[in-house]
């Protein structure tokens, strides 16, 4: 079921009917709906993997309680690892049996040997890479002592399975998360009104943004060899923005729906593309996947204890995981790999904090040093995208080189008059992004238009703008592949 | 809780008057040909003794009233995009049901017509002017795409793109076809643009095009059917410019047009071939490669009135 389907128009006001109008203050009984709503959302996508959702979820609860009674360190690490292991067993046996397999075959074939290689057919269980570091992350705060275990497994089973988050995020931590699970949740009007605003937004970016931006890049890079140079940058442009619309407006419409059950979620994009430098930029994209890494991999390996070499070997590891976290394609890591890279000189001159404010706070124009740094963070970001987005690596660099051609300044003929609404629904996109940067979303306009009428007005037109300018041919988000 | 979902109701509220207010506008002012040739279907205004079926080059290139002169009365029922398929359940729901048996039906075929991305027509897209009773009775039957039904017989749903906005505020659009010039199914199409296209066509001929087996099954089923109803089937196909005789030889779809029409004794006239003629190679009567404009449409029609006349004479 996608948020942007038919199904998710009629499921939701069920849930949300049922949680306050049927379950209304009682706190067991609207978890118990959040678990049973939960469940038949992820069934809807395959209820063959909901067993797996289930001992994953029951793999963490039990595991949780014995690291928290076992007497020793040496017992509770003991406990730890048989968790770490199963969940990242499954993760890497649906996720990267076949890529470890095909591997080993072409190193194998490169050498001389050619070995019978014994690949599945998997299906990738959808939100896998999520639920499973959700259930990671309670482990380790149980063996750090930030958490203590939950007995009560209902609880601890929405936490896990809460279906705005379930299939894409925010990967939710125990501590943020856990605790409003077990308090009573009752109706709160402002969180609602702007949950609405926030799924709203999050419509328009991923069904006029990011779908329509989905229609040229496929075009772009499934014929790549045949397109001009102008058409190759059109195209990482407009890969650019479409995985954000649909990453961010995923989380946006997940960050809504949720609102309006009275649960705040983690957020999880702010505003990245108006980063100052790389660093900032990653402490504004996917936050909760980076700060996950932060947390549980990069402070453990030392972080940025140890000297500047330690500090780059650990800011590596971090990236090429996370890089390796979003598929089993070398893309990924070569994606990874060069956002490592982009990081080095900053992490050599120590700069690598130095953009913690939000840009031109207080201004409406930017500083020429603030647009210089904003426009090299883009224009890196962007060339990363390429390789996110190419089927191989080798395709990837062929996309770079063609890139630099003589076609270059020639008018790319996927370009029609079609083009010009999409052209226009990005620049009130970006505009409207830069306006609200200090907000937790785009449509946070309480302060921006005190009269209703006029707020009201704005709704009714962003909705038919959605419905005229957006493509509903029912895109999958991006993210449910990882 | 009762303020969040009453302000909700009339955000909805304005939102569903809109969306009526659009529809109907849509509904009532807004139309375009195929509208106009449903309703002759199901209303019509002129006894109809032979009927044109085609793609885009049928609509754009006969005139029925050039080939009126024959004494039959003729009406051009191509559309856009208009293949087997889509004429069979035309034929079966709309126009058998509704409308008397002519005597002839002159089929306007292409070496394009069994394949389904040239020829993209679908009979679900078309239920905006089915009349009541049939759109009823297909989705009923669940034979045909019902989502797809449904969507397209509301014009609110069916005109959501943002460039069919501007029809709000009028009662056609003529940047392609010129509607005001519309005569019993025939309308000119405009503007030209013939240069452009000839390489991208040329391509296409030698590579692209494909024969689907099932749009070949619907053309044989609908041929053999209209043939039990009495009605004498003639082959043509609209000449293209600069058709080359060597090109046009290897076409498989016109080898396999030839041997049907053979084998069913069909009158089979084929205006890139052997009734090629120097229109062919005027580019003045083109739009683009494939489309005859205004004044091509004349001058092919009295051609075609001309060995119609033959054919139906022998045929009679």
């Amino acid at each position: 079921m996608l948020f942007n389907s038919l199904g998710f128009a009629l499921f939701f006001p069920v849930v949300f009917f049922l949680y306050w109008f049927v379950a209304k203050n009682n706190l067991k009984a609207q978890n118990a709906i959040l678990l049973f709503s939960s469940y038949f959302f992820y069934a809807c996508w395959d209820y063959r993997f909901l067993f797996l959702l289930v001992f994953s979820t029951f793999l963490d609860y039990f595991t949780g309680i014995k690291i928290h009674e076992a007497a020793t360190r040496t017992s509770k690490r003991v406990w730890l690892l048989i968790s770490v292991i199963v969940n990242l067993g499954f993760l890497g046996f649906f996720k990267y049996y076949n890529f470890f397999v095909e591997s080993f075959a072409e190193v194998m074939n490169s050498v001389g040997f050619k070995p019978d290689i014994w690949t599945l057919h998997i299906i990738l269980p959808v939100g896998i890479s999520f639920y499973t570091f959700h259930g990671m992350s309670y482990v380790f705060d149980i063996y750090n002592d930030r958490v203590v275990p939950r007995k009560n497994f209902v609880n601890y089973s929405v936490f896990v399975s809460y279906f705005p988050l379930l299939v894409a995020g925010p990967i939710e931590r125990a501590t943020h998360l856990l605790p409003q699970v077990e308090s009573p949740r009752h109706f709160d009007y402002p969180k609602a009104v702007d949950g609405m605003r926030q799924l709203l937004w999050g419509f328009f970016k991923k069904i006029v943004i990011a779908d329509n931006c989905a229609t040229y890049v496929n075009t772009i890079f499934d014929n790549y060899a045949d397109q001009p140079a102008s058409a190759l940058v059109m195209g990482a442009l407009f890969f650019a923005f479409q995985i954000y619309g649909d990453f961010s407006g995923y989380s946006d419409i997940a960050l809504g729906t949720s609102r309006l059950l009275g649960i705040e979620l983690l957020r999880n994009f702010a505003y990245p593309y108006f980063s100052r430098d790389i660093a900032e930029f990653w402490r504004r994209w996917h936050i909760s996947l980076s700060s996950w890494f932060r947390d549980y991999l990069y402070i453990p390996l030392g972080g940025s204890k140890g000297g500047v070499w330690r500090s780059i070997r650990n800011t590596f590891i971090i990236f090429l995981v996370s890089g390796f976290w979003h598929g089993a394609n070398w893309t990924f890591i070569a994606w990874g790999a060069l956002n490592a890279i982009y990081f080095l000189p900053l992490m050599l001159l120590k700069k690598n904090r130095s953009n913690l404010d939000i840009v031109a706070q207080g201004r409406i124009f930017p500083s020429m040093k603030e647009i210089i740094g904003m426009a090299t963070t883009f224009a890196l970001t962007v060339f990363a995208w390429i390789f996110f987005r190419a089927e191989t690596v080798s395709d990837a660099i062929s996309y770079v080189r063609r890139i630099f051609s003589p076609t270059l300044l020639t008018v790319p003929e996927v370009i029609s008059t079609e083009t010009i609404p999409l052209v226009i629904c990005l620049g009130l996109f970006m505009t409207v992004e830069w306006l609200q940067r200090n907000k937790k979303h785009g449509l946070q306009i309480d302060g921006v238009f005190p009269s209703r009428l006029v707020r009201w007005n704005f709704y009714i037109m962003l909705t038919f703008l959605i419905y005229y300018v957006g493509n509903f041919g029912h895109h999958a988000f991006i993210y449910f592949q990882f | 809780m009762k303020k969040f979902l009453k302000e909700l109701a009339m955000i909805f509220a304005v939102i569903l008057l809109l969306v009526i207010v659009i529809n109907y506008s849509f509904g009532k002012n807004y139309y375009n040909h195929y509208e106009l040739q449903y309703k002759e279907i199901v209303y019509p205004k002129k006894k109809i003794d032979g009927i044109i079926l085609g793609t885009s080059h049928g609509t754009h290139g006969i005139r029925p009233d050039v080939l009126d002169s024959l004494g039959f009365g003729f009406y051009n029922f191509s559309m856009n995009g208009g293949n087997p398929e889509f004429y069979w359940n035309w034929y079966t729901n709309i126009f058998a049901p509704c409308h008397p048996k002519p005597a002839y039906c002159i089929w306007a075929t292409d070496w394009f017509l069994f394949d389904t991305v040239w020829v993209w027509r679908q009979y679900e897209q078309d239920s905006e002017y089915f009349p009541d009773s049939t759109f009823y009775a297909n989705v009923k039957s669940g034979n045909y795409n019902t989502r797809s039904l449904v969507l397209n017989r509301i014009p609110f749903t069916k005109y959501k793109s943002i460039k069919d906005l501007p029809n709000l505020f009028r009662k056609y659009d003529e940047s392609q076809f010129l509607i005001s010039k519309y005569k019993d199914g025939f309308l000119p199409y405009w503007p030209k643009k013939i240069e452009q296209f000839r390489n991208r066509y040329v391509n296409k001929l030698k590579d692209i095009y494909k024969i689907s087996p099932w749009q070949q099954h619907y053309f044989e089923m609908l041929v053999r059917r209209m043939m039990s109803d009495g009605i004498k089937v003639i082959l043509i196909n609209t000449p293209e410019y600069a058709s080359k005789d060597e090109e046009y030889k290897k076409i498989i779809t016109y080898n396999y047009l030839e041997s049907f029409a053979k084998k069913n004794d069909i009158p089979f006239l084929n205006y890139n071939l052997r009734n090629r003629g120097p229109i062919n190679d005027d580019k003045n009567m083109f739009t683009d490669w494939g489309h005859l404009d205004d004044e091509g449409s004349k001058q092919f029609s009295e051609i075609l009135r001309r060995d119609l006349d033959s054919v139906i004479n022998l045929t009679r």
